[in-house]
């Protein structure tokens, strides 16, 4: 009797899901690979660098990356020079990182560094962060990296130091590199492709029609139907609990200023208890009080929001910015002048010359 | 328009890992200190990703704090490095493993490595312009 082949193998399907995920895993893989190989042979050691040979090999990992990126399928409507940009400003980073750990020279490795800190502060600016890429720019490129060359021109010897050319133990620093970027990016492949970014329900430019919808059911209330069917109507989509009015202003409430956020949020909050109670004890009067509250809460935030979608609440960026700083982080900025107050104090008194050592 | 997360993700884990592997191989302490400092600008990529992602301010508020962390750092580091350099005339780390606790063993390479053999002088070679002068009659000259 002939044993059929097909109860050993493994079920097709399986086997060739399995291969995939193992195939884009390699795919993922073998840029780092190839980069970690170059950057070992670049690191400064005993041997004179292979710039040629590393160049080449880092040549062919650029290309893995570029045919993974070309591969992927597209996002739907965004422009190809935000995608260029973002390369450029990207491959300049890694590549000046690169740089700037291989090179022999401190100075040179400093300047490599601005260079990073600018190609940053271009991927903060398309990321729509302005005033932490102009930041950026001044506090490391301006502040820290001139007082780094301050310092390797106070402590310079002439000519390269020994302990310069010689890195120590590339070979390992490359294997550990390689082990961490591979576990982060697999986590990465793991949790898949983002979904569309967090937006909430609620928008401004559903405020004229939470105020109708107000409207009509205190009109209808008054003319003599129960409460808890007009409680019904509240929704702005049927058997969809967050397209409740009460909850969708709630929500816009949340985008306002510290001060008055606290206020309005607890204002909606009462009048959406009152609703509920009204509709559970039918209770007419309260129900009116609290679509009387609702509606003037939508018409101040008509007023203060105005059609504007939610992320672009009328006030400059940088306002914002600093209302979330000072409003919702105000210890945590508090801690930090204190931590700079306490640095600067150390650093004068570490960089002292002490009697003994001058003697 | 979003900006793709993901990407700034592993720029971020790419600008991270090459300021951890510098930060293993170099000797040097003020590159040292330069690359944690590039270490916190992978941070800094990834929360700006993050605020960016859910819209709100939140990422940039913390990239704003890592800044003020790292000036700070950045000026108690050059201190100290300041004040080791005035004492051994160099910036070599592992001239300072005697620091370590005595009954911890010693590292792997306890000595700075050896001074690379300096490149063999070049000097210039000019190209002979002119008449040859006569040696002969020079140095009779001088002998007179």
């Amino acid at each position: 009797m002939m044993v059929s082949w097909t109860e050993f193998a493994m079920p097709e399907p399986l086997l060739a899901s399995r291969l995939l995920e193992w195939q884009r895993i390699i795919w993922i893989l073998l840029p780092l690979a190839v980069g970690m190989i170059a950057l070992w042979l670049l690191l400064p050691q005993a041997r004179p660098a292979r710039v040629l040979i590393s160049a080449l090999i880092a040549g062919v990992a650029a290309l893995i990356v570029g045919s993974l990126v070309l591969l992927r399928p597209t996002g739907p409507t965004v422009p190809w020079l935000f995608d260029a940009l973002f390369w450029i400003f990207s491959v300049i980073a890694v590549g000046a990182a690169t740089a700037m750990i291989v090179q022999r020279n401190p100075v040179y490795s400093t300047l490599w560094f601005a260079l990073v800190v600018l190609s940053t502060s271009g991927l903060f600016l398309l990321q729509s962060a302005w005033f932490l890429a102009a930041a950026t720019i001044i506090v490391y490129a301006g502040a820290i990296v001139v007082t780094f060359l301050f310092v390797i021109m106070l402590a310079q010897q002439t000519g390269l130091a020994p302990y310069d050319c010689q890195a120590r133990e590339p070979l390992l620093a490359c294997v550990a590199g390689f082990v961490l970027l591979a576990a982060l990016q697999y986590a990465l492949h793991r949790a898949g492709p983002p979904s569309a970014p967090v937006q909430s329900f609620a928008q401004p430019r559903q405020l004229p029609t939470v105020r109708q919808t107000l409207e009509e059911a205190r009109l209808r209330v008054q003319t003599g139907e129960s409460p808890d069917d007009v409680g019904k109507s509240l929704y702005l989509q049927p058997k969809q609990p967050e397209s409740f009015v009460g909850n969708i202003l709630f929500q816009l409430a949340e985008t306002l200023p510290p001060v008055e956020r606290k206020q309005e949020r607890d204002l909606c909050e009462g009048a959406n208890a009152r609703i509920s109670r009204a509709r559970l004890t039918e209770n007419r009067e309260m129900m009116v009080e609290g679509l009387d509250q609702l509606m003037a809460l939508s018409r101040r935030l008509e007023l203060r929001l105005g059609g504007t979608p939610l992320s672009g609440i009328k006030q400059p960026h940088v306002a914002s910015l600093g209302q979330s700083l000072y409003g919702d982080y105000l210890w945590a900025v508090e801690i930090a002048g204190t931590l700079l107050l306490v640095a600067t104090v150390g650093a004068v008194i570490i960089a002292l010359r002490r009697k003994e050592e001058t003697a | 328009m979003t900006p793709i997360l993901h990407n700034y993700l592993v720029v971020g884990a790419v600008l991270f890992v090459l300021g951890l592997i510098g930060f293993l191989t170099r000797r040097n302490l003020i590159i040292l200190f330069l690359c944690v400092e590039m270490m916190l600008q992978g941070v800094a990529l990834n929360l700006v990703g993050f605020g960016a992602y859910h819209r709100n301010f939140s990422g940039q508020v913390f990239t704003i704090l890592i800044l003020t962390v790292a000036a700070c750092e950045a000026a108690l580091a050059l201190a100290l490095v300041l004040a080791l350099y005035r004492r051994q005339r160099t910036l070599d780390v592992s001239v300072w493993q005697a620091l370590k606790e005595p009954e911890v063993e010693a590292d792997i390479e306890e000595t700075p490595p050896e001074e690379p053999a300096p490149p063999p002088p070049e000097f210039p070679k000019l190209t002979p312009a002119g008449l040859e002068p006569k040696a002969k009659q020079v140095e009779d000259a001088v002998h007179v």
